[in-house]
Parts: structure tokens; sequence; C-alpha cells
């Protein structure tokens, strides 16, 4: 039980939960409607301060003009944080820059943010392209992603920020 | 158990599709894929063009060899990407060839579907040959996002 203090002059607030819910699923619809790759990800990270992770992903393009291809990825990041842990999970894919999201829009260079507490962890992250113009990269893609962690359990919770890059080792691409 | 990891590594390494050789001069068939993402070059879904002409075909072959390798390419294709499968009837084989554009960049080439084991390439001949044969300025000069249809009744039989 939480006491909580009601002061006498409270203004009465009224939530319209049809409202809240209306707006809810039109964010989660925003959201869904724009996923075109999913990826399941193992991975293993290590840092105190600075450090590295490896991920290595299955890769399905599931919407848009290139559904159906699909590839195996591996990625290297670099850390700043704290983390010492194994991570399997699942990510969601959609674009930011113009075009549909093909297999070689989702490699290269990716920055983003990661945490977990006790066995949850979550991610958000970026592709970013090169373009020739300033300041010579671009958003390319977004990302989320949610999973299971076993780490130190002493440690309760990590996170970190991260830079990295990901290249396929193979990719099905099958044109006919 | 590591004996079967090894074994799947080499497999997703060397299993593909498209493993004819990328000297060879002998593919006797090219069916081309475009695909517009930029605003210029905007497609509403892949193009897919047939090269018929046996001159395109044979200068195809030879052009495509006249690559070289560069260290860094822009792969992500922001602006478009354009596929070539060439295909030998006589032994089945197949090659893939990927052109990619970033915008403001010039393209890249890579031979095979651009695994961590496919280079880049740098080749401005087949990348203007390919322009012709697409049509790639009239594609650019179309307003809207071109579908298959659009592009087969306005630009692949327009003349000018």
């Amino acid at each position: 039980m939480i006491p909580i203090k009601i002061p006498e002059n409270y203004e009465p607030i009224t939530i319209d939960l049809d409202k809240s819910l209306e707006r809810a699923t039109e964010i989660a619809n925003i959201i869904t409607d724009n996923i075109q790759a999913v990826s399941l990800d193992v991975s293993g990270e290590a840092a105190f301060q600075i450090g590295l992770q490896v991920e290595v992903s299955l890769i399905a393009i599931v919407d848009g003009t290139f559904q159906g291809d699909w590839g195996i990825a591996l990625q290297g990041n670099a850390l700043a944080g704290i983390e010492a842990s194994l991570t399997g999970s699942a990510s969601a894919y959609w674009p930011i820059a113009r075009g549909d999201l093909d297999l070689n829009r989702l490699r290269g260079l990716e920055i983003g943010a990661q945490g977990s507490i006790s066995f949850l962890n979550g991610a958000y992250f970026e592709g970013i392209g090169i373009e020739s113009s300033f300041p010579f990269l671009y958003r390319d893609y977004g990302g989320a992603s949610l999973g299971g962690t076993l780490g130190i359990p002493e440690l309760g919770g990590s996170g970190s920020i991260y830079a990295g890059f990901s290249s396929y080792l193979y990719r099905s691409d099958r044109k006919e | 158990m590591k004996r079967y990891l090894i074994f799947l590594f080499m497999f997703l390494c060397f299993c593909s599709n498209y493993e004819g050789s990328k000297d060879s001069i002998t593919y006797d068939s090219i069916k081309i894929y475009y695909y517009g993402a930029s605003k210029d070059y905007s497609t509403k879904e892949e193009i897919i063009i047939s090269v018929t002409d046996s001159a395109d075909i044979k200068n195809l072959n030879t052009i495509k060899n006249t690559s070289e390798l560069i260290l860094f390419g822009g792969r992500k294709g922001n602006d478009y990407k354009i596929d070539l499968v060439y295909t030998d009837s006589d032994t089945g084989d197949k090659l893939l060839i990927r052109i990619l554009k970033n915008i403001g960049l010039k393209p890249t080439i890579v031979y095979g579907a651009g695994t961590l084991f496919d280079g880049s390439y740098r080749n401005d001949k087949l990348v203007e040959y390919v322009a012709s044969v697409i049509k790639l300025d009239a594609i650019k000069k179309y307003e809207g996002s071109l579908t298959q249809k659009e592009y087969d009744e306005f630009i692949l039989n327009d003349d000018d």
C-alpha cells in the first residue's frame, strides 16, 4: 500500500479511457503499419565504461517490395556503458528515409541505446547512411528490440550506448 | 558440435543461388531489376526488364569484366539499385551483379548478393550502358512513382 495524500483544494481530473485507448491504438497502428523487417538476435556484450558487443541476427523482410528476402547478419558494436551479458531478442525495423526497406539498407553503420533490468532487455537503434552533402550522414531506418538477458545477477541492470557495423554472412535474394 | 558449426558456416559462405563465373562471357540471357528509392528515380515497385537485343547481351558480357576493386563504396542504394541476373542457358549458371547508387555518390558494383565476402567495385562504363538500356534518363524525367505498367507503356515504348 502506498499512502497518497490528496490536497483539499484538488481539481477533479477526468480521464476519457475510450479516447486514450483510441490514441494508443492509433500509435500502435502507425508503428505496425511501418514495420517492414524483423529479426531474431543473439548477442554477447561486455563493457565497463567502454566495451564490445558481437551480435548474430536472422533478418527477414516482411513487408514492401522486397518481402520474402532474408539474411544472416554479423554485427560488431563499440559500447559505452556497463554490460556483461548474453542476450536473445526480437527486433522490428521501419524505414526513415524514402523507399522500402531491403537487405542493402539493413547493413552498415548503426547507432543505438540499450538497457536491461533483471532479465528484461530493450533497445532503440537507427541505421545511418552516407551521402555527399553536409552533414554527410542521414537517418536510414529505425528499429527497436525486446528480449531476455542472462548477465551477472549482482549488476541488477545494465545499459549502454553503441555504434557498430554489420554485414551479411548469407543473403537469400532470389530474383526469380 | 564444433564440426557442425564449421559446416554450417561454410554452407552459408559458399551456398548461393548465383555461382556463375564473373569472368565468363557466355551468358546468353540477362534480366534487369530496377528499383528507385529517391524522389528523382522513384518507383512504386521493382521494374523488370528483359534484355533481348543480342548486341546488348554481348556488350553487357564484356563490360562487366572491366570493374576495378575499391576499398569503400556506398552500398545502401538510397538513390536507386539495379540488379542484373546473367544466365547461361547451356550450363544453367547464373550470375548476379548489383549496382547500388547512393545519393551524390558514384555507383558501387557488387558481384553476388552483397555479403561480407563480396567486395565493392567501380565500373562507370557498365553503369552508363545499363542506364541506356533501361532508359534511366527517361525514368528520371517521369513525374511520380513509376509502376511496371507505366514503365512498359511510357518509358520502354518511347523512342525519343
